[in-house]
C-alpha cells in the first residue's frame, strides 16, 4: 500500500478540496488515462485495488503510471469512545484529487484494452471518472 | 513545413476575469499579443476556430497572418485548457518575423509496431512526445514522423537519428533517447538508425 516513508505531523486537518486541477489535468507520460471530474478522497487500499485491476487486465503488458499519491493521513476514533480526549489514531492515507486530475497513465497496448482496464480500475475508485486517450485528447 | 493562415483578430478594451468571462461566452477567446521587442496587445479571437487549429496536433505550429485588430504575422505560443471539459481559455501569439529565428515546440509522432515488440516479446517505451526545435519561421516542421518498425528488442531512436533536412536544429541533447523497445533482463540498449 502507498504511503509516506517519513511526516512531519502524524495528523493533519481535513483541509478543502474546491477548485479544479490546474496541475496534473492533461497526459504527460502514457498514451491512455483516467481524469477524475469531481473532488473526492481516494485512499490507498481504492490505488491499490485500482492499480492490481489494471495490470492483471493488461496481462502486465504495459506500462503504468500512478499519477496520485495519498500524503493525507485520516484519523479514526474507536468504536463506543466518548466525544473529547484528544484526536483519535491514524487509520488510513488519501489522496485529495480535484475535477480533472489525471489518476492512472497506461501505455503499451491498445485502445479497446486499455479501456476496459480502465473500466476495470473505475469500479475500485470512489470518484467518476473519464476515460482519456492522446488521440481523443482535444486540446491537451 | 508549414503554411500561413489568415484569421481575424479584434482589439480587446477591457481586462480581468470578468470581461473575459464574458468574451468566452461571446464564442470567442482572450488572446495577447508579444514579442519582437514591441508593446504587447490584448486581443480576442474567435474559439471555434482557435480550438479547430490546436486540436490538431499538425496544425499548432502554423504562421498566422492576423486581420482586423492586429497587423503582422504570429504563431501560437501556449494556450490554457479547463482541465475537466477540455475549453480553451486563453492563448498567447508570439510575433515572428521572416528573418529572425524562432524555437518551437514540435510533436514526435512515433509510427509502427516495433520488431522487437512484434517477434521478440519487447515493449514499446516512448520516452519524448515533442521537443524544441530552432529554426526560421517558415522552416518549423509541423510534426516529426518516426517510423519504428525496424526496431528491435534493446533498440532505440535517439534525436540525433532523425532527419532534419538542414533546416532546424534541436534544441535538446542529440543523444536523447525519443522511443525504445524494452527487451528481456539484461539485455543492453544500443542505438539504431532506422528511416525517419
Amino acid at each position: 500500500m502507498l504511503m509516506p516513508k517519513k511526516v512531519k505531523h502524524r495528523k493533519v486537518q481535513r483541509g478543502n478540496r474546491k477548485g479544479k486541477a490546474w496541475r496534473g489535468s492533461s497526459l504527460d507520460f502514457g498514451d491512455f488515462g483516467l481524469k477524475a471530474l469531481e473532488p473526492a478522497w481516494v485512499t490507498d487500499r481504492q490505488i491499490e485495488a485500482a492499480r492490481i485491476a489494471i495490470m492483471r487486465h493488461v496481462k502486465r503488458g504495459a506500462k503504468l503510471w500512478i499519477r496520485i499519491f495519498p500524503h493525507k493521513p485520516i484519523t479514526k476514533k474507536p468504536p463506543e469512545t466518548r466525544m473529547g480526549k484528544g484526536k483519535g489514531a491514524p487509520e488510513q492515507w488519501v489522496a485529495v484529487v480535484k475535477p480533472g486530475k489525471i489518476l492512472f497513465e497506461v501505455e503499451g497496448v491498445a485502445e479497446d484494452v486499455a479501456k476496459r482496464a480502465m473500466e476495470l480500475a473505475a469500479q475500485k475508485l470512489s470518484v467518476p471518472v473519464r476515460f482519456v486517450s492522446r488521440e481523443s485528447g482535444g486540446l491537451l | 513545413m508549414t503554411e500561413t493562415l489568415e484569421i481575424e483578430v479584434g482589439q480587446r478594451a477591457e481586462r480581468g476575469k470578468n470581461a473575459a468571462r464574458r468574451l468566452r461566452v461571446q464564442g470567442q477567446v482572450p488572446a495577447t499579443l508579444y514579442g519582437l521587442n514591441k508593446e504587447p496587445e490584448s486581443l480576442a479571437l474567435s474559439s471555434k476556430e482557435m480550438t479547430r487549429l490546436l486540436s490538431h496536433v499538425e496544425e499548432r505550429n502554423r504562421v498566422l497572418t492576423l486581420r482586423g485588430g492586429a497587423e503582422g504575422t504570429a504563431m501560437v505560443a501556449d494556450w490554457q485548457v479547463e482541465p475537466v471539459y477540455g475549453e480553451l481559455l486563453h492563448v498567447d501569439l508570439r510575433r515572428v518575423a521572416a528573418d529572425v529565428q524562432v524555437t518551437a515546440r514540435v510533436a514526435l509522432l512515433v509510427h509502427g509496431l516495433p520488431f522487437g515488440v512484434k517477434n521478440e516479446g519487447g515493449m514499446e517505451d516512448v520516452i519524448l512526445r515533442e521537443t524544441l526545435v530552432q529554426c526560421l519561421p517558415g522552416d518549423v516542421p509541423s510534426k516529426i514522423d518516426i517510423d519504428v518498425t525496424e526496431l528491435r528488442s534493446g533498440q532505440s531512436v535517439r534525436l540525433s537519428d532523425l532527419d532534419t533536412g538542414g533546416k532546424f536544429t534541436f534544441v535538446a541533447n542529440p543523444d536523447t533517447v525519443v522511443v525504445r523497445v524494452i527487451g528481456k533482463r539484461g539485455e543492453k540498449t544500443t542505438t539504431a538508425a532506422p528511416e525517419a
